[in-house]
């Protein structure tokens, strides 16, 4: 499975390309490795410099006093918007969640890149309007307590105490609260990785920043489907869509151009009882 | 047509002229690392400041010195235009032996994660926006072939980074121009040189007998002499990989030259990015400060 790279042999090196991008890898050729292992050596590098190159992108606005916003698209078409707890935007959502939810205590106002969200969508786990609000701190005990949090290890990263997030999600009409637990790669079962990764081929991602999150409710239930996150070019998850028989996030691949170009993480939401991912997201990160 | 041949190794600046008129040199050639000629200026002017200051950069420091006025060879090219000038001046210029020679700081940095980006260790020297600014270096332009490239370059980096408290870690060297992309293929440069003076604080020795100098080659692994034998550690880590980029600058295009020596598991070894320190290193311990860097041709 090629996903539309061409890996071809330049005296003693192999070039890696990509026809829709202009990063070109070069990866000497070390006799001790197969040609398949040379090729996963090189989509490493292709990645890990994606990832860079977007981070930098990342970093550079935000040392201009841009504040970031993310466009979530799903099944072609924009299903929410991120903002962040610092923009005008935030603070409306903020204001109207703590009015509806005056006893929650995960509102931080010394927070502000903590991120808000007010969506509809079709998947069973949201079935009513919502809001999101997620903190990037270390989960607290009362949280913990609260959802029945079980895992051991809640740095996302695997960074020792670097890395945190979670969020509580408030359904508008019920008033059911729900915990979106943020966690890292060795929290989710091996088998259940493998699943994914079967799908979604962990060769093809850029490896280090794999990321989970598992939705939890007040009875203490774990929902059946997992979100996993990914880093990867557009192609790729074109690619995987096509296999699936699923709708790529932001409607034909290259028709939206602009949100490729600014494209922060994509995630999948698999399902553990059919075996299959139910939708693929793709976070578009935006300034202003 | 029939070119110039070289009758040795460097490369070596030549000239076809085709259909030389007053101040008109149409095409000039340079007989690159690989034995072919590669076009330098095209439809060139003598009398272009171009072309002065690609003779200046390649003259000797010998002749690239005193009065301007002669038109012998060896003697001085005047940058100035409508000044007198003669092709004979360009005769025996070489190109240059190595780039981006001069004094180079280092310093450390974390980046914090935030937006789903993790946190980030770093250390060197770094001029690219969009990551941690550190060090400093005195000679960051170099204009000649580097990278498949025949441009003006900015040294932008040489860093060690990698996650937090994980893997990952490696070191990168960036060179950029914003005329043209560069080749992963180029073979046009062999290694880089850093040399700490009167101590190399562990840091293992490029060759033996140069204990204070540590060299990363193109070709070859970060733990590698260059005659195959291993600076430490009993495996050679990945030989480097070269990737050629864009990226923007406002509304210019920037071509990225990137080299990655990786292998490095942990922020203890060899140069792992140090965690505390006021100047920060490139490597473990302390050197003297700065260290001498240059990129051997």
């Amino acid at each position: 499975m090629s996903k539309g790279f061409t890996f071809s042999q330049f005296n003693d090196s192999f070039i890696l390309r990509h026809p829709d991008h202009d990063q070109e890898v070069m990866i000497p050729i070390d006799e001790d490795l197969t040609v398949n292992q040379l090729f996963e050596q090189g989509l490493h590098v292709y990645m890990k410099n994606f990832s860079a190159q977007q981070t930098r992108n990342f970093f550079i606005q935000i040392e201009q006093g841009l504040d970031p916003y993310d466009e979530v698209w799903m099944d072609g078409k924009l299903y929410r918007f991120d903002y962040t707890q610092n923009s005008k935007e935030g603070q409306e959502i903020l204001l109207n969640v703590r009015n509806r939810f005056p006893d929650e205590t995960i509102f931080d106002d010394d927070k502000p890149e903590n991120i808000l969200s007010r969506y509809e969508s079709d998947r069973a786990d949201y079935p009513n309007e919502t809001f999101g609000y997620y903190s990037f701190v270390k989960v607290p005990d009362s949280i913990i307590d609260r959802f029945g949090l079980e895992y051991s290890n809640y740095d996302v990263f695997d960074q020792t105490d670097q890395s945190f997030w979670y969020a509580l999600k408030f359904d508008k009409i019920t008033e059911d609260v729900k915990c979106k637990i943020v966690l890292p790669l060795s929290e989710i079962s091996e088998e259940i990785r493998n699943e994914i990764f079967q799908i979604i081929p962990f060769t093809y991602l850029a490896r280090d920043q794999i990321f989970f999150a598992r939705i939890h409710n007040e009875d203490k239930e774990v929902s059946s489907e997992i979100d996993m996150f990914f880093i990867t070019i557009p192609a790729v998850v074109n690619n995987i869509c096509e296999a699936e028989g699923l709708t790529y996030p932001f409607g034909e691949y290259r028709e939206n151009q602009n949100l490729e170009e600014n494209i922060m993480l994509w995630g999948a939401v698999y399902d553990t009882e059919t075996k299959k991912i139910k939708h693929v997201k793709g976070y578009a990160r935006f300034f202003k | 047509m029939s070119y110039p041949q070289a009758s040795f190794g460097l490369p070596y600046a030549v000239f076809s002229p085709r259909n030389l008129s007053l101040n008109t040199l149409n095409d000039i050639y340079v007989l690159n690392r690989e034995g072919s000629l590669e076009r330098i200026f095209d439809n060139a002017d003598m009398n272009a400041t171009a072309v002065r200051t690609w003779g200046i950069q390649r003259s000797s420091t010998s002749t690239n010195s005193g009065s301007f006025g002669g038109i012998g060879s060896g003697t001085r090219i005047n940058p100035t235009q409508n000044t007198q000038i003669a092709m004979e001046q360009f005769a025996g210029l070489r190109n240059p032996s190595e780039a981006f020679s001069g004094a180079m700081t280092f310093s450390s940095s974390l980046t914090a994660g935030s937006y789903y980006v993790p946190a980030t260790q770093w250390s060197g020297y770094n001029t690219l926006v969009g990551y941690p600014i550190m060090g400093s270096h005195t000679n960051t332009l170099f204009t000649g072939t580097i990278g498949g490239r025949n441009a003006t370059h900015s040294l932008t980096r040489l860093t060690n980074s990698g996650f937090a408290n994980s893997g990952g870690f490696g070191i990168q060297m960036t060179i950029t121009n914003t005329t043209g992309q560069y080749s992963v293929t180029a073979t046009d440069w062999r290694r880089i040189e850093i040399s700490y003076g009167s101590n190399n604080a562990g840091i293992p020795a490029g060759y033996p007998g140069a204990p204070y100098q540590r060299t990363l080659h193109r070709t070859q692994a970060a733990n590698q002499y260059a005659n195959g034998t291993l600076a430490f550690g009993t495996q050679a880590l990945a030989a480097p990989t070269v990737s050629v980029s864009t990226s923007q600058s406002g509304s210019t295009t920037v071509y990225e030259y990137n080299v990655f020596w990786s292998g490095f598991t942990s922020t203890g070894t060899f140069v792992g990015v140090p965690f505390t320190g006021s100047n920060g290193y490139f490597g473990i311990g302390t050197h003297t400060y700065p260290a001498s860097f240059k990129i051997l041709l």
